[in-house]
């Protein structure tokens, strides 16, 4: 049945991440908001495993597919994050982001076909998949650090957390962009015989590896200006928003392989 | 002029990249030239050139202030946004595939052909080969991770752009039972093969087809949204859809239509087709057969009631595949099946499974198949399996590189 069973999953998930949500509010109730957003975490989780198992083949493949991994990830990093410095808006933030990539499925079910085309049957596919989403969830959890940061910096208030927090998320997620880029390239080769064809979101992931790779760079020469090193992660996030979902609307993307359409 | 004393830090770094991007820029509009990918014995050559450069430059200049500066963060961060400009135009501009004279658009819609690439390029190369000598002489440990995603990222960089010259892509249409011995470059001129190739056979393994139901009148197919999934006919299955019960009788993907039936034909020109029983809840019954039709028979729809008909959905290709017999130069006879991302490796040559006839679809007897050799894939490797590892030591390490953490 597929995507039948969604809505159960959904409302049950929404339920208890809106009251993880609020019992984060509270510092005193945040431990039961901490079990709560892993019970949902879980929920979300076996629906994916389901739809894996009942779609024959890894449901990677439309932006549905993608936005439901991006659900699941938020929550993990929120999580993790949560536990290692304790942020709780964090947590917040990424269950609402969750949320809103759930509820977007939720309204625009696309059809969810079981059919692989050739090119993507191979074994680069769910890694390359997989790493970029898990980086996207990473970089964009960054850009929301980095903006409270420039918040708090307009404010005049300086916490060192903050940029240490952005810089961790922004190495894993840099890492794991890396990781996307050199797999996607080694698919390529496999499937067409050419590593690199500058195909418009070859491009524009390049465009956003450098980005990142530029922040890197400025906070390692210059740790004490934040605020720019703050800027900068958020434009990138931008330029990471343009290869992700703007491309179909530039005058590059026809050609590209990797505008999806259903 | 003041601005340029030395220490040179953001300011100078920004402005060499400026003035670097802006001859780029004049050459490009005052003499447009295709910048040329030289192959071997050329190519070694100014890998080895690019090779020597940081070293010479380290080592004989080692006072140096531009040397120094070279190594420095903020002429990597000028170049590196310098490529971030590049890209950028590159993500806007669609970019020809060829070359096209004439300097009005400033090279900007085939730029990896322009000079502004070419200077930009070895910009981010110098910077980046002057920082990974800085780094590996004398070699560190604690340099590792370091050296890893940096030397992984110029190999990488130099080991595309001088393969480019020496590798070698040729297309060939083979017909079934034919031997081959010629194909096509990039160019579209014709090349001898390096061996000679015969097409055994071209399969074409489809998914089954899927069924939707057809809004009569307007033919809309219904919305597969309303049903968020797609059902592929099986045999004997039973589904339930928009609020019939249907049963899929016999399924037969190969076909023919022959006095008012289909029967089993696996030949050329052959059609899926399925026999179907249908009912609603209101005791609405409808059976017969459906097809989805192909260049030779006609689509067959089965109407459900007043408003709607159940259709078939053409099938969608699973895996197209081509079993080869290669005799090669050296006179070995290989046999081997390729389909995409299946290639096949033999006497330095890579077989891709690139296309077949598609007005022919699955009775296709051609297929075309495309040979390379890339001569510096080795390299290319090299430098992407030091970029894994180095991507692996960021993410352990993490942070903990920082400046402000060790001071």
């Amino acid at each position: 049945m597929n995507w039948f069973y969604f809505p159960y999953f959904y409302l049950a998930t929404t339920l208890l991440w809106v009251i993880a949500i609020v019992c984060l509010f509270f510092k005193k109730k945040s431990i039961p908001g901490f079990y709560l957003s892993v019970a949902g975490l879980l929920l979300i989780l076996s629906f994916t495993v389901i739809l894996w198992i009942l779609l024959d083949r890894p449901p990677m493949r439309t932006l549905g597919e993608t936005r439901l991994w991006y659900s699941v990830f938020m929550p993990v990093i929120g999580i993790i994050i949560f536990k290692r410095w304790n942020y709780r808006w964090f947590l917040q933030y990424c269950l609402a982001m969750a949320l809103v990539f759930l509820t977007i499925n939720y309204f625009e079910t696309e059809t969810h076909e079981k059919t692989l085309m050739p090119a993507l049957q191979s074994v680069w596919f769910v890694p390359h998949v997989i790493v970029y989403i898990l980086a996207y969830a990473l970089l964009a959890a960054s850009s929301l650090v980095a903006i409270s940061g420039l918040y708090n910096h307009y404010k005049k208030r300086i916490e060192q957390t903050t940029i240490v927090l952005a810089d961790n998320l922004v190495y894993i997620g840099f890492s794991l962009l890396t990781l996307g880029l050199v797999f996607g390239a080694l698919w390529a080769k496999e499937a067409w015989g050419d590593y690199w064809t500058w195909d418009p979101k070859e491009t524009w992931a390049l465009i956003t590896w450098l980005a990142y790779m530029l922040y890197i760079h400025f906070r390692y020469y210059q740790p004490k200006s934040q605020s720019i090193a703050l800027l900068i992660l958020a434009i990138s996030f931008v330029l990471l928003l343009v290869c992700w979902f703007g491309l179909k609307y530039l005058p590059t993307a026809h050609n590209s392989v990797h505008i999806y359409t259903n | 002029m003041v601005m340029w004393h030395f220490p040179w830090k953001y300011k100078q770094s920004f402005a060499i990249a400026a003035g670097i991007f802006g001859i780029g820029n004049l050459l490009e509009l005052v003499f447009p030239f295709p910048i040329l990918h030289l192959g071997y014995p050329y190519s070694v050559i100014i890998g080895l050139f690019f090779l020597s450069i940081p070293f010479l430059l380290s080592q004989l200049f080692k006072r140096s202030q531009i040397v120094k500066w070279l190594s420095s963060v903020p002429a990597a961060i000028s170049s590196i946004s310098l490529y971030v400009v590049l890209s950028i135009i590159m993500g806007f501009i669609p970019q020809s595939p060829t070359y096209i004279a004439g300097g009005i658009d400033f090279g900007y819609t085939h730029l990896l052909l322009s000079w502004q690439y070419l200077f930009i390029e070895l910009y981010f190369l110098l910077t980046l080969g002057m920082v990974i000598i800085r780094r590996a002489i004398p070699f560190r440990a604690g340099n590792i991770g370091f050296l890893l995603n940096h030397l992984g990222l110029w190999i990488v960089i130099v080991g595309i752009t001088l393969g480019v010259g020496d590798k070698q892509k040729i297309m060939v249409p083979l017909t079934e039972h034919q031997a081959t011995v010629r194909g096509y470059n990039e160019k579209g001129q014709i090349i001898p093969l390096p061996m000679t190739l015969t097409l055994k056979s071209f399969t074409i393994d489809d998914y089954n087809p899927s069924l939707v139901i057809v809004e009569s009148g307007s033919g809309r197919v219904v919305d597969e949204k309303e049903q968020s999934r797609q059902t592929l006919i099986e045999q004997g299955a039973k589904i339930a859809m928009n609020g019939w019960n249907i049963m899929i009788k016999h399924y037969l993907p190969d076909a023919s239509f022959v006095d008012g039936t289909f029967i089993p034909f696996k030949k050329r020109g052959s059609v899926p087709a399925a026999y179907i029983e249908a009912s609603n809840a209101k005791g609405v019954k409808s059976k017969g057969w459906i097809s989805c039709g192909n260049s030779f028979s006609s689509t067959m729809l089965l109407q459900l009631d007043k408003s709607y008909y159940l259709a078939m959905a053409k099938p969608l290709p699973k895996r197209y595949s081509s079993t080869l017999t290669i005799y090669t130069k050296d006179n070995k006879i290989v046999d081997t099946t390729i389909w995409v991302n299946k290639p096949f490796t033999v006497s330095g040559w890579k077989l891709y499974q690139t296309g077949f006839d598609e007005k022919m679809g699955k009775w296709s007897n051609i297929s075309i198949v495309t040979l390379v050799r890339d001569p510096w894939l080795p390299v290319i490797y090299g430098g992407f399996f030091m970029l894994i590892l180095g991507s692996f030591t960021l993410f352990w390490k993490g942070q903990r590189n920082h400046k402000n953490i060790r001071e």
